[in-house]
């Protein structure tokens, strides 16, 4: 691969996490609280949950997420 | 009165000085009268880029001590027609030798005197950077296109906008044009679609840059030459008489972009 694709994809994870405003842990706590709740109305991947929240101006945040629909190989006991 | 932009970068060494000066002669020449204030206190160089430095009698310091008047500490570039001055630094003092309402009061009374006000900002995100950018009411964001110099960017950028300056531009200076073609760097397109701001221009890595800094000739002068006519369009951009430049992959929303949109509404 050709430095300048790599360091563009390094790049976009590194300022993703720059702009992230919470830790990790608080971070991977959210989510699995998020999936608990958003499992109660979709049928999603509860380990498959992209999210990130941000500092959008002084006055608020903003959250993204990205749910994974469950598919029929997935364990359900997880 | 005039409109101040900060030129800005976080990193150092990406080029600011040469743009400014470059920046303000090109805009001169478009007939506007520009004052450049260098606000790099302690490291002065835009009077050495700009080739007055022999004319620098005074600086921003003794102006905001009042131990000379502005018009005395301004030097003017009589290679423009346009009225085109800049008030430089002082090199004996440091960033916060200058307070910030000092500052602000002087940008204030050259706005009312010039229709475009560049500062050149310190690098970094310290006192020397808030006190530049204090007054702004538009930035240029510099970058290289080298990871560091992008990551830094976006970090000013994001503290611009928290101080609710609109709008931002950005240039990309030193575009290596054997190592794009390797795809061995980032490509222009990639790093306005990271950070997300309007490109007023792309300026390739070219020996000519260094021989008219060395020679204190900046290339704007000459407008006929490729790096003169690069200024010249920029500065018709930031004047609203061209339009802004559109690269081939921003014109369709990326995946990166629209993730990117759905939860940072600043930009």
């Amino acid at each position: 691969m050709a430095s300048g694709k790599k360091a563009t994809q390094r790049l976009k994870s590194v300022i993703s996490k720059d702009r992230e405003v919470l830790s990790s842990g608080s971070i991977r706590v959210l989510k699995r609280e998020l999936g608990h709740i958003i499992s109660k109305y979709l049928d999603i991947d509860k380990r498959k949950i992209q999210m990130t929240i941000e500092e959008a101006d002084p006055e608020q945040y903003c959250l993204s997420a990205n749910f994974q629909k469950k598919t029929k190989d997935i364990d359900e006991t997880e | 009165m005039g409109e101040t932009i900060v030129i800005t970068s976080g990193k150092g060494g990406v080029g600011k000085t040469t743009i400014t000066a470059n920046l303000g002669i090109s805009l001169s020449l478009l007939s506007f009268g520009v004052v450049m204030v260098d606000a790099d206190i302690g490291l002065r160089n835009l009077d050495l880029v700009m080739g007055v430095e022999k004319k620098v009698k005074y600086h921003i310091l003794d102006v905001s001590k009042g131990l000379c008047t502005l018009d005395e500490a301004l030097v003017k570039d009589t290679r423009s027609q346009a009225p085109l001055c800049l008030l430089p630094a002082s090199q004996s003092h440091f960033k916060e030798d200058i307070q910030k309402d000092d500052f602000s009061q002087l940008i204030h009374s050259l706005r009312k005197r010039f229709e475009y006000v560049l500062i050149d900002s310190p690098a970094g995100i310290e006192y020397g950077f808030k006190t530049a950018m204090r007054e702004a009411t538009q930035a240029i964001v510099v970058v290289n296109p080298e990871v560091s110099s992008i990551r830094d960017a976006d970090r000013v950028i994001s503290l611009l906008e928290q101080k609710k300056i609109k709008p931002i531009y950005l240039i990309i200076n030193r575009v290596n044009a054997e190592l794009l073609k390797k795809k061995e760097i980032v490509a222009p397109e990639e790093i306005q679609e990271i950070l997300d701001i309007p490109l007023l221009g792309t300026i390739p890595e070219d020996n000519s840059v260094l021989i008219a800094a060395n020679q204190g000739k900046p290339f704007a002068y000459q407008p006929q030459s490729k790096l003169g006519e690069i200024f010249l369009h920029m500065a018709k951009r930031l004047t609203n008489t061209e339009p802004m430049v559109v690269e081939e992959s921003a014109k369709t929303e990326s995946l990166w972009n629209k993730v990117k949109k759905s939860f940072t509404l600043k930009k």
